[in-house]
């Protein structure tokens, strides 16, 4: 049992005024179901108190698939507080540290996400919430971010492993950083961002201000187009195409997009991708098996043996594969 | 997990990876009888190679004073205290490497340095071990109040802790000089490496948030140029060059170079003389930065820094300096140190000079074994002048 789905169950994704449950045959939210979920929940006055500061758009009831539902316009796809998210059911998916690999992640900060999914025949939206007490733009010598990321196989049929793939078995992976959010609100977190009352005499080797080739000559990474480097971000989300670990690669067409918001103890976070794949990403048809699973860092946890490594490559929350059911268009 | 042969432990030991030597192995040699921590040689690194911002913090080189400094802060200390006491038999070290003591789920057993120790680069400067009071003086060799500076850059380590923690394999050792670089376009900035290395040399660039590390000077390497912390070091105590890597274990732990070639300094220096010694042997990374023991040094100390011939190296460095005509080849070799900007693949000493020659066989330096001197009289009679003691 991986999944439990949630809805405030009030209007439909496309305003028609029924629940997505209602139109598709899905668990109905009967009165007596409610009244009995709402009242085993006030008999747990801890767990009322966890809720409260808890992700904003609340889980009830449970659900055996990860289903993307249909709407055919105003696709919220860099809009994670967007009412309608609240208007779908979510599916929570319980974390593991990832323990295959080394570096291991010892132990899980976070204990699960809420996912939720929309999409309109072209693009499928991914919306993702989670709880952490502490926001993590930031990435310095000391410092991790936050991130979270989709994975989809290119060929669901054949089971790949969960883990990033195999040989011959690859997966298109989908990764938002609170880092590439904050660079694209506020223009690269450099020196400047990190020390802001430092002087330097060398401000034009800088990431901000520089010409191109100035800090291509003090920077490799950047010559080289790494880009993590790159000084201008076009998305918060960057794509990539892996076989397997240690083989994470960026991917040559970048299309995703998204958008990070950090409010009452939590991230929310959206993922488009757009669902026609081509070469080398997954392809998202309606009515074929898919597969999803998720990986989650939480950038201030400290989870080595000696608690001094932040979440970041492969020490990593993740889940398994989550059958993905994309509705149907209407 | 693969097992590879360590010469500087004697020994077998756990690597994730199968033993590949380079065809030759870049290696300095530092004389830490000779270094006095002006720091000239940090900042031409620092000029030529990582001036931008995000870097501010990064030293390639760096120079430190023993025994209580260190960048970033107490960096051996710590790595030290976490592996715990260890022992050495003889030339055989019978404790645990970083690799063989990595917990589960590590690949190596590391510290990751917040950001305040990498705050005072040279905190602990000229801070001498044990006091010093009204009338204290020091009749002779051990010092009993001591201190000494240690240049340090990458070690190009033969097992480097970096290549092995890093999970995308975008650090590579290079087959045709042993060079260890971080691929720049691979690196994803996880920092295992930073974590990994005992020896701190590799930095997180806050500019383009991927690690960097001391290149070895490849581009002038591969020129038959020595490094720049060599040819600006005023001190003249370092050397660059190849070492045969090629080694077999030999009886009782010695090692036995199939190809050691005694003309080249480097092999002369670590393989025949035994005196050039490895920076904390014990961890297990095969480091290919050699230093000559400071002679003035307490024994047990040299020991903990550079194993078990720590004691063997100040004897010989000694002799060569009480009995300079029993030792003239390996005086004639330190004479070669910092006196040409060209890699010196091959020397020789005769009765008046040392020779250094190129990879072709060419004379490339010829440098006195004493400097020739003059002595003038004060007064000139031919000008009609007093000549002050001045060049």
């Amino acid at each position: 049992m991986t999944g439990k789905e949630e809805s405030t169950g009030k209007t439909s994704p496309d305003g028609s005024g029924a629940s997505p449950q209602d139109k598709e045959g899905g668990p109905r939210l009967s009165r007596r179901r409610f009244l009995a979920a709402a009242g085993a929940l006030l008999g747990a006055g801890a767990t009322v108190a966890v809720w409260r500061k808890g992700p904003r758009f609340k889980m009830l009831y449970t659900a055996d698939r990860f289903v993307s539902y249909h709407r055919p316009q105003g696709l919220p796809a860099e809009e994670p507080l967007d009412p309608a998210w609240a208007l779908i059911p979510g599916y929570r998916v319980d974390l593991l540290p990832q323990n295959v690999t080394p570096p291991h992640l010892h132990r899980t900060s976070v204990s699960h996400l809420v996912v939720r999914s929309l999409h309109d025949g072209q693009t499928i939206v991914f919306h993702l919430e989670w709880d952490d007490g502490s926001e993590d733009p930031l990435e310095a010598i000391d410092r991790f971010r936050d991130a979270v990321a989709v994975q989809l196989p290119l060929h669901p049929e054949k089971s790949p492993p969960v883990t990033m793939g195999a040989k011959d078995h690859p997966v298109h992976v989908a990764q938002w950083k609170a880092s590439w959010q904050r660079d694209l609100e506020r223009g690269f977190q450099g020196v400047e961002a990190l020390y802001p009352h430092t002087y330097s005499e060398v401000a034009s080797s800088g990431p901000r201000g520089a010409k191109q080739e100035d800090a291509e000559s003090i920077y490799p990474a950047l010559r080289l187009k790494n880009p993590l480097a790159e000084r201008r971000r076009r998305s918060p989300v960057e794509e990539f195409l892996a076989e397997g670990f240690g083989t994470l690669t960026h991917h040559s067409r970048q299309e995703a997009r998204g958008k990070g918001v950090y409010r009452s103890g939590g991230w929310s976070v959206t993922i488009a991708l757009p669902m026609r794949g081509g070469p080398d990403k997954a392809s998202l048809e309606p009515g074929r098996k898919h597969l999803v699973a998720f990986a989650l860092w939480n950038g201030s946890d400290r989870a080595d043996p000696r608690g001094e490594m932040g979440n970041s490559g492969a020490r990593k929350h993740w889940a398994g594969w989550v059958e993905l059911e994309i509705r149907p268009l209407r | 997990m693969p097992r590879v042969y360590n010469w500087q432990i004697g020994r077998e030991m756990t690597y994730p990876y199968e033993e590949s030597r380079p065809r030759r192995q870049f290696a300095m040699v530092m004389d830490l009888n000779k270094c006095i921590a002006c720091q000239t040689c940090t900042i031409s690194c620092k000029t030529t190679w990582t001036r931008g911002r995000g870097q501010e913090y990064i030293f390639w080189n760096n120079v430190e004073t023993k025994p209580y400094g260190g960048y970033p802060l107490a960096w051996d200390a710590r790595i030290l205290e976490r592996l715990g006491p260890q022992r050495w038999e003889e030339s055989r070290y019978a404790g645990k490497t970083l690799f063989e003591a990595a917990p589960a789920g590590e690949t190596v057993l590391g510290w990751f340095p917040s950001a305040d120790h990498w705050m005072h680069p040279n905190l602990g400067e000229d801070e001498p071990r044990g006091g010093v009071k009204r009338g204290t003086y020091v009749p002779g060799i051990p010092h009993g109040v001591w201190m000494f500076y240690l240049p340090r850059i990458c070690n190009h380590c033969t097992y480097p802790a970096c290549l092995a923690a890093c999970p995308r394999k975008a650090i590579y050792k290079r087959p045709e000089d042993g060079i260890v670089l971080v691929d720049q376009s691979r690196c994803r900035g996880y920092r295992e490496c930073v974590q990994a290395c005992p020896y701190k040399k590799t930095y997180f660039n806050l500019a383009t948030r991927v690690a960097e590390k001391c290149i070895g000077c490849y581009p002038a390497l591969e020129q038959g140029l020595q490094n720049m912390c060599i040819t600006a070091c005023i001190g003249r105590i370092r050397l660059a060059g190849y070492l045969t890597p090629q080694v077999t274990p030999g009886p009782e732990g010695r090692i036995i170079p199939r190809e050691a070639d005694e003309t080249n300094p480097l092999d002369y220096l670590v393989w025949k003389r035994r005196l050039a010694l490895p920076l904390y042997p014990q961890l297990g990374l095969e480091p290919n930065v050699y230093y000559l023991p400071p002679v003035h040094v307490p024994l047990p100390f040299l020991r903990q820094m550079f194993g078990p011939a720590a004691g063997e190296a100040v004897a010989t460095y000694r002799r060569m300096l009480e009995h300079p005509e029993e030792e003239r080849e390996l005086r004639g070799l330190l004479c070669l140190f910092g006196s040409t900007y060209r890699v010196v693949h091959r020397f020789r000493v005769s009765a008046t000079h040392a020779h250094g020659y190129d990879e072709k066989g060419a004379e490339i330096i010829r440098v006195p074994l004493r400097e020739p001197s003059y002595v003038r009289p004060f007064y000139d009679r031919e000008r009609g002048v007093y000549r002050q003691n001045v060049p």
